[in-house]
């Protein structure tokens, strides 16, 4: 019988009684670094299988080596040697699958490591150089404030409270609150109308309203003349939302496509016995 | 008789002269304008997957040398790092659902540490 046959019955019997083909291995590790490759730094991890179901050999290395700065060599060899009656050609299949998906996979998350280190060393130059600043221009600043709370430290709410300096905004923070929960719906609504009105409104306008001599009225004229701004809103939004709906379709399929790129194919459309069709 | 050196210089460079991180986009093309290069006799096999230039040696009847390459844009130590993780190695590796150091806790440099990794290869 030929082995192309034989693995493929093999496969088919692992499937029938839903086998599922988890490999274990115990290696040992050898990690060499290479010091005399200067000027281009090279590592390796040599392993060897020491106890693995699977195989009687596993054993290999991960090469990488510094082409310069920033590109790097990686280069990931094994010896498989299956045990028992796994046929080679099962492993073979699966393996060659296997390589460049952890080859790309560990090249992703060092590229995420070296992206993370590298913002925390702009993080600690922002800090010294926010450092350097704060020196010349807080010590007298400081004065005050150390002398009066030295003791007590800020309690969480005197810390809110410095977040937002502008004690009118905060005042005017405070009235929208109450205004929400005292004033009735419409009234609150209409009333957030008119302010509005008044903050789009030109300085000209502004002015206008300022000098006329009922500036309340003036305001809430204006205010129902605008018409009801909020439902414009809604009416205006309907289009805007599909249009929005429809790029975002896109992008998600733009996003798809780069991912699509990107992504390892991690199971090929390639079955155990078309692959070793092809190879004959 | 195999693929010269030269050509998967060449394959690689083209890589990595069409993209400038770690995108893959231009892979496709190569894998279809370069296919599979076999020796005679099925020996070696050689070809691209996701970048990688994957290799199958038949060392023996019953055994493999199975190898993969490529040339990154990322710094040595930052790859370096990740490798010799071994306790986090599953969490980057989607192939691998274990991975962990069971002979020392404390590692010390030079040491052998003794890996136990479990896959999730499903057929």
């Amino acid at each position: 019988m030929n082995i192309a046959v034989v693995s493929i019955l093999f496969i088919s019997l692992l499937l029938r009684f839903g086998f599922e083909f988890g490999a274990d291995v115990t290696m040992d590790m050898t990690e060499n670094v290479f010091d005399n490759a200067e000027p281009n730094k090279m590592y390796s991890i040599d392993f060897e299988c020491v106890d693995s179901q699977f195989f009687s050999s596993f054993d290999g290395a991960w090469v990488i080596q510094e082409y310069d700065a920033t590109k790097t060599m990686v280069k990931y060899i094994v010896d498989v040697k299956p045990k028992g009656p796994v046929p080679v050609a099962a492993l073979e299949w699966r393996i060659k699958e296997d390589v460049p998906i952890n080859i790309m996979s560990v090249a992703e998350a060092a590229a995420k490591r070296a992206d993370i280190v590298k913002r925390e060393m702009s993080q600690k130059e922002y800090e010294q150089l926010e450092g350097i600043s704060s020196q010349k221009t807080q010590p007298q600043a400081q004065v005050p404030r150390s002398s009066l709370a030295q003791e007590l430290p800020p309690s969480p709410q005197e810390q809110a409270d410095q977040s937002s300096n502008n004690p009118l905004q905060q005042l005017a923070e405070n009235a929208k609150q109450t205004a929400k929960q005292v004033l009735p719906e419409p009234i609150y609504s209409f009333s957030r109308r008119a302010v509005k009105t008044v903050d789009k409104a030109n300085p000209l306008t502004r002015a206008a309203i300022a000098l006329s001599p009922n500036p309340v009225g003036t305001v809430l004229a204006m205010t129902l003349l605008s018409g009801d701004d909020s439902n414009q809103d809604t009416r205006r939004s309907k289009p805007a939302g599909e249009t929005r709906k429809k790029s975002s379709k896109e992008n998600r399929l733009s996003s798809k496509e780069t991912l699509g790129n990107n992504d390892v194919g991690w199971y090929e459309d390639e079955t155990l016995s078309t692959y070793l069709k092809k190879k004959k | 008789m195999f693929a010269s050196p030269s050509y998967a210089q060449q394959r690689t460079s083209a890589y990595h002269q069409s993209s400038s991180s770690l995108q893959v986009s231009s892979i496709d093309g190569i894998n279809a304008s370069y296919p599979k290069i076999k020796s005679p006799s099925n020996y070696y096999t050689q070809f691209y997957k996701d970048g990688v230039l994957v290799g199958i040696e038949s060392t023996s009847s019953n055994s493999r040398r199975i190898s993969g390459e490529i040339i990154i844009d990322t710094p040595i130590d930052a790859i370096w790092s990740i490798l010799t993780d071994y306790d986090n190695l599953s969490v980057h590796v989607p192939n691998l659902v274990d991975s962990k150091v069971i002979n020392n806790g404390d590692r010390i440099v030079g040491s052998t540490p003794r890996v136990y990794q479990r896959g999730a290869q499903k057929m």
